[in-house]
């Protein structure tokens, strides 16, 4: 039992539900997943599992609920990465879901555009669409999902794919991810860059030795592939915190300061008085309290994050 | 069929501890990869750094001389040494005395984020009899790395400075003399 058939016409429980084909990968949002839930529990001659809906038509179930409720209508070696607090692809009123067979870690997904019974296909259509696919989403380059990449502009097509991807196994906003290596590389991108004071800090989030030790790489290495290659060490390097990047600040600390993910904002990296070495080499005390807090830290990658969405930067 | 029933039974005995142990280790998946069990002999005995089943996002270690667990890293719980840079590197072995002690190992903190090029150093002196010390902490966050330089009797730990990771400023550098099994900074002139 498949969800679509090579045609792109759905099978099975999905019969009627017109499915696009797409190669390339994209986040799930919590919005969208509802939307598909909403759409399967009241597409017509779907057998299986209905969704629970409320007086309004909205799901009753959220979160991991909806998500295994959903597993339902998939099949048994197929699933839903769920998650991803971006909402980019509600923009579109298409949603997606992956499937995944083996591993869910870095593998490789098989995305599927969805679009409930009678809906009209999206108002612009990429390049990369054809008349073959009518309800795929392809953005002008790369494929973000339909919305433009923060800082799209400074990096290749296939660069954008990749972090849209990476974005979507995370279970982050691609958006957050290009922040950071915009902040990290100075807007460069370039996967050689190295910290001009002496850290050996190198490439897209400037990766120490002793981080690329572990990923079975060096900094010299890194330093000699092409940003896109490096991209695969950045996946790596996130892996670990794949569900836990739930906003900018969390990217953030996933490539400074690993502990601080999840906690709040006036979390405290570093306390003058308890670690001043800390402190001076990481000089982001804004409101010079002594304390520099995870806000803090972030601010300036906030502030590259809303440079890169400007037009002249995102695609 | 009572027979069918116990082969049956001893069948799940043999296949639960497997379970279990994938289960343990998928568990551990979380962490970051790569770190393995590491091991140094010494004159008191074996020295080992260990990976902890433990959580947290960047995982725990606990170090050892033969049984003894001596200090637990990790960023699982917060009262742990080392919550914030919870991995450990031996920067040094240092097999000849040092005083007070017969040898003694020169150990970093880091993490994998990228807020310092490497962090605290302190020291694990040992001694023939099996008993040991662990030094106070000396904090560090670089920056260009540290150097470790040799003394007749110690050793030296320099810290090159120059301007912070992020923004503007300078950091000057730092000597410290291990010295009767402390960290003395020595005065710049």
């Amino acid at each position: 039992m498949g969800v679509a058939g090579d045609d792109g016409v759905s099978q099975g429980p999905y019969a009627g539900l017109t499915v696009g084909s797409s190669q390339e990968t994209n986040p799930v949002a919590e919005q969208t997943l509802m939307i598909l839930a909403d759409a399967l529990a009241n597409a017509k001659g779907a057998a299986g599992p209905k969704i629970p809906l409320d007086d309004f038509g909205n799901p009753t179930l959220s979160g991991q609920a909806l998500t295994q409720a959903l597993h339902g209508f998939m099949p048994s070696d197929q699933r839903i990465v769920a998650n991803s607090p971006s909402g980019i692809l509600m923009q579109n009123n298409a949603p997606y879901f992956r499937t995944a067979t083996a591993d869910d870690g870095m593998g490789v997904y098989e995305p599927r555009p969805l679009s409930p019974p009678g809906a009209k296909p999206p108002e612009t259509l990429g390049a990369g669409d054809s008349p073959s696919t009518p309800n795929s989403i392809m953005p002008d380059s790369g494929n973000t999902g339909g919305k433009a990449l923060a800082w799209g502009a400074k990096v290749s097509p296939g660069f954008q794919n990749k972090v849209a991807k990476i974005a979507g196994d995370l279970r982050t906003d691609p958006d957050y991810l290009m922040a950071v290596m915009a902040f990290e590389t100075g807007g460069t991108f370039s996967p050689s860059i190295k910290n001009a004071k002496g850290s050996g800090a190198t490439g897209l989030i400037q990766f120490m030795q002793t981080g690329a030790k572990p990923l079975g790489t060096t900094t010299d290495a890194l330093a000699k592939m092409t940003a896109e290659e490096q991209l695969d060490y950045v996946a790596r390097y996130l892996k670990p915190h794949a569900g836990k990047l739930n906003n900018l600040s969390d990217v953030y600390m996933a490539v400074l300061y690993p502990k601080a993910i999840g906690k709040p904002d006036d979390f405290v990296l570093f306390d003058k008085t308890k670690n001043p070495i800390s402190y001076g080499q990481n000089p982001l005390d804004l409101n010079g309290d002594g304390q520099i807090t995870k806000a803090e830290a972030t601010s300036k990658v906030n502030a590259m994050l809303a440079q890169g969405r400007k037009k002249e930067n995102a695609r | 069929m009572l027979d069918s029933f116990f082969r049956s039974a001893r069948g799940a005995c043999r296949i639960i501890p497997w379970v279990i142990l994938i289960l343990v280790c998928a568990s551990a998946r979380a962490q970051y990869p790569g770190e393995k069990d590491r091991y140094v002999q010494t004159v008191a005995g074996i020295v080992s750094i260990t990976k902890s089943e433990s959580a947290g996002i960047e995982g725990a270690y606990t170090v050892s001389l033969g049984a003894k667990k001596l200090l637990t890293t990790g960023d699982a719980n917060p009262d742990k040494a080392f919550s914030d840079f919870p991995h450990i590197d031996v920067v040094r072995h240092f097999k000849r005395p040092i005083t007070p002690f017969d040898e003694a190992i020169l150990f970093q903190q880091y993490s994998y984020g990228n807020a310092c090029n490497g962090s605290s150093f302190w020291v694990l002196g040992l001694n023939k009899d099996g008993s040991y010390r662990i030094s106070k902490t000396l904090d560090f966050c670089g920056g260009p790395s540290a150097k470790v330089f040799d003394r007749k009797d110690g050793f030296v730990v320099y810290f090159p400075g120059g301007p912070p990771n992020i923004g503007k400023g300078y950091i000057p550098p730092q000597t410290w003399v291990f010295r009767n099994g402390t960290f003395v900074r020595v005065a710049r002139k």
